[in-house]
């Protein structure tokens, strides 16, 4: 019965239930976009730098961390890639090998990063392969072949199969060099990902550092949401670590940190305002009907059943919002999933390039405004419902 | 005509409730705005100081091939002129050289790439602050002192005092030069990636190491006031680039934090769309419910032969005032949170952002505009958002309105 009323009540005055129904819908499409908006820009720079380099998780030693030694190794690489082969979660994994070395060509020279890596399982972690510019991904027969990013190609004037001599100081503290072959040049969209890296196959650069060990495995998961959990879980071994990527890039995870901080200032006065205008046009739609609670009352009806009316009828209204607010919420972050907002200067962030913010649909850019709108509608609707209740029938219906 | 008017603030405070709840919250989304702003400015100010008290400096001058292809050859060209051109100059408090070169750091532990800056100690602490940067240690006291990045320090494995290996190439032949240093101070920028790839020794010792001679590649200006210093049409920029030499000051070198003022404009040009939006949905939601209350009133109204405009000034004045109240709210609001964030700031420390790493919490600024432009802005879009129901009024049917009494 009660139920019946609150649903007729809100088809009464239409115009009315428009205007309070478009406040909430507003509100749930404003902080649904926003939501989309910071998931899309942060989504797609996580994906875009463990795709491109870190993959979702690294295992290092411990110390190498903080030193980067080349004699801070991995020493059980057999065991752990058993390990991580069994691991349901584990997509593909990937051993490196890197160490700074000086490239010489003719008589230039620029600083690298020498990286060894197996060919067949980097190309299953990272997307190097994909965005080789020219040239061929090597296969792992050859020795000596690498593939390098195009500001090094730039900087030394390198085309593909020149030589190129590398630099640099060997584990057992020895001069370390040896001529390479340029096999592909690579290309990065972002600049500072494309710094100066030289790769080469995992032997060449293990022969080439005088070294058996390696210094670092990048594992992609099935999930990347994943990481932190698998990080928790899966045992290396001793003196080693396994770092999530929020580990790995910790600056720019801070950054992302504050930066969703402050963006949950911005929901708070949004909401703020959402629920100021929630609040006017329920307690007026409400406060104008006070003779009808006054009847309700005067024929018997309990204030409980009273209140239950009112908090169901905001309830409704907010449901139908609700509704509408998805539909349309989906298809404004639909355009912004696919054209995004680009910027007029790109910028770097925690460390990382912006050029594109696109939004994203995640499930919470439509659960969380809901919340807000249920939640916000139910507060708000708490006042006037309790003070209609309390209303003495003969007052009520003397007003007006 | 007066009496419309009359009417209309009358009516505001006809219902209490309603007008204080609308007021504020077209008050809050007003704030909200003002708050944006002061933050943006604190933001800005913050950046453009870091960044330009750090290695940028307020202007750089370098060769043009220089600028496109930073190899060791390209030196400014005419150093002496140039210098001498420089004294000239009374906007320019203060100068100093610098040589760079890419090279490799090594220790027993590690060799790691880095780029080697040459600076004249003296002359550098009179122009930029980079001086304050040193964590530890003291800055480059002898020929062969050299102070390094922090995070090199654990890479390196050394501590003050300990010896390190500098190979580079020279300028015009290529060849492969050596010298030890010993590390005098480690200095911290703040990013990781700064602090891991960054070395500084003696001007001189550096050109020696790389048969530069007296050639060096930059002139870093101080001007200053930074943000003076930014003006791109000031002809000092053009009477410095002599020569093949390019003068520059920190907003062409380093576009990105120009980038954040346009940022800046853009979130609060999107904070007012979204406030303008829910603004727009409130008042036409408060004044429609005014209407519908009052819709006998209307009729009664109209029936006297009240005329359209009349009608519609009343209304106006019933928004605008509104507007008026709520740019009151407002101000007050934004009062006390830009207070707040003015002395407490929010700590945005250790934080890379364009290239800057912010070493201080951001303060709210308070500027004038921000108290006048959105108070302003928000009871003018009250006023015209209120002319759609100003208009629905003038279209109530008098029959139905006169027979509606619930």
């Amino acid at each position: 019965m009660i139920f019946k009323m609150a649903f007729r009540n809100i088809f009464r005055h239409k115009r009315r239930t428009f205007l309070t129904s478009l406040m909430m819908l507003g509100g749930y499409c404003l902080i649904s976009f926003s939501l989309s908006l910071v998931d899309g820009s942060y989504g797609n720079l996580i994906r875009f730098f463990t795709s491109q380099k870190t993959g979702h998780l690294q295992i290092h030693h411990k110390k190498y961390v903080e030193t980067e030694s080349i004699h801070d190794n991995i020493k059980n690489y057999k065991q752990i890639s058993s390990g991580l082969s069994k691991d349901r979660l584990v997509e593909a994994f990937s051993p490196r090998i890197k160490s700074g070395a000086l490239a010489f060509k003719k008589e230039k020279a620029v600083g690298v990063q020498l990286i060894g890596i197996d060919w067949t399982k980097e190309a299953l972690v990272t997307t190097i392969k994909k965005r080789l510019e020219k040239g061929h991904w090597p296969s792992s027969q050859l020795k000596n072949e690498v593939i390098i990013g195009g500001k090094i190609a730039k900087v030394l004037n390198l085309n593909l199969g020149d030589e190129l001599i590398l630099i640099s100081q060997g584990a057992d503290g020895s001069i370390a060099n040896d001529i390479f072959y340029v096999k592909a040049i690579f290309q990065s969209e972002d600049q500072a990902l494309d710094d100066y890296s030289v790769y080469t196959d995992l032997s060449s650069a293990q022969s080439f550092f005088s070294t058996k060990a390696i210094q670092e495995i990048a594992i992609k998961l099935k999930r990347i949401d994943f990481a932190s959990k698998f990080a928790k879980s899966f045992n290396p071994g001793e003196n080693l670590v396994i770092r999530p990527w929020q580990k790995i890039e910790e600056e720019f995870f801070r950054a992302m940190e504050v930066d969703k901080k402050g963006n949950t200032v911005s929901y708070i006065i949004i909401m703020i305002v959402v629920a100021l205008g929630i609040l006017n046009s329920v307690l007026m739609s409400i406060l104008e009907r006070i003779k009808e609670f006054g009847v309700l009352k005067a024929i018997g009806t309990s204030p409980k059943n009273l209140i239950m009316m009112i908090i169901m009828e905001a309830q409704f209204i907010a449901i139908i919002s609700v509704i509408f607010g998805a539909i349309l919420s989906f298809f404004i972050n639909l355009y912004f999933v696919k054209y995004g907002i680009s910027l007029s200067e790109p910028m770097t962030y925690g460390g990382m390039f912006i050029s594109h913010i696109f939004a994203e649909i995640t499930p919470r850019c439509f659960v969380q405004p809901a919340l807000i709108v249920f939640g916000t509608s139910f507060l708000v609707s708490l006042y006037p419902a309790f003070k209609s209740a309390r209303v003495s029938p003969v007052e009520a219906l003397r007003e007006n | 005509m007066l009496i419309f008017v009359k009417l209309g603030i009358r009516n505001v405070f006809r219902n209490k409730r309603r007008s204080f709840l609308t007021s504020a919250a077209i008050g809050v989304a007003i704030c909200a705005l003002i708050i944006t702003d002061g933050f943006m400015e604190g933001m800005i100010q913050n950046m453009v100081k870091t960044a330009t008290s750090g290695l940028l400096g307020h202007a750089q001058i370098h060769s043009s091939s220089y600028i496109e292809n930073p190899e060791v050859e390209f030196t400014i060209h005419g150093p002496n002129k140039l210098i001498n051109k420089i004294s000239k100059e009374s906007l320019i408090k203060s100068w100093s050289r610098r040589v760079y070169s890419l090279g490799m750091i090594s220790s027993p532990r590690n060799a790691i790439n880095t780029s080697l800056i040459g600076i004249d100690l003296e002359a550098e602490s009179k122009t930029t602050e980079i001086v304050k940067y040193l964590s530890k240690g003291s800055f480059l006291p002898s020929e062969n002192s050299i102070v390094i990045g922090r995070e090199l320090e654990k890479k390196l494995g050394v501590k003050i005092g300990s010896k390190v290996v500098v190979t580079t190439t020279e300028a015009k032949t290529g060849e492969l030069r050596q010298d030890v240093f010993r590390v005098s101070g480690m200095i911290s920028f703040g990013s990781k990636k700064i602090d891991s790839s960054i070395v500084f020794i003696q001007i001189g010792k550096l050109q020696k190491l790389l048969s530069l001679e007296n050639d060096f590649h930059e002139i870093v200006l101080n001007l200053g006031d930074p943000f003076k210093a930014n003006n791109q049409s000031n002809p000092i920029w053009e009477r410095l680039s002599i020569n093949n030499n390019k003068a520059r000051s920190w907003g062409t070198i380093s576009p990105g934090l120009n980038a954040v003022v346009d940022m800046s404009t853009l979130s609060i040009t999107i904070i007012g769309v979204i406030m303008a939006i829910l603004m727009s949905i409130i008042i036409i939601n408060a004044l429609f419910m005014a209407i519908f209350e009052r819709l006998f009133e209307f009729g009664v109204v109209r029936a006297l032969g009240t005329k359209n405009r009349h009608l519609i000034i009343t209304m106006l004045t019933e928004s605008t005032t509104l507007g008026v109240l709520s740019a009151i709210f407002g101000i007050l609001i934004a009062l006390f949170f830009g207070g707040l964030l003015a002395i407490y700031g929010i700590d945005y420390g250790g934080i890379e952002f364009n290239n800057v790493t912010f070493r201080e919490p951001i303060y709210f600024i308070f500027k004038t505009h921000q108290w006048v432009v959105y108070p302003m802005a928000g009871i003018f879009f009250t006023s015209l958002i209120g002319l759609y129901p100003a208009i629905f009024t003038t279209r109530i049917d008098i029959n139905k309105a006169l027979k509606k009494t619930l």
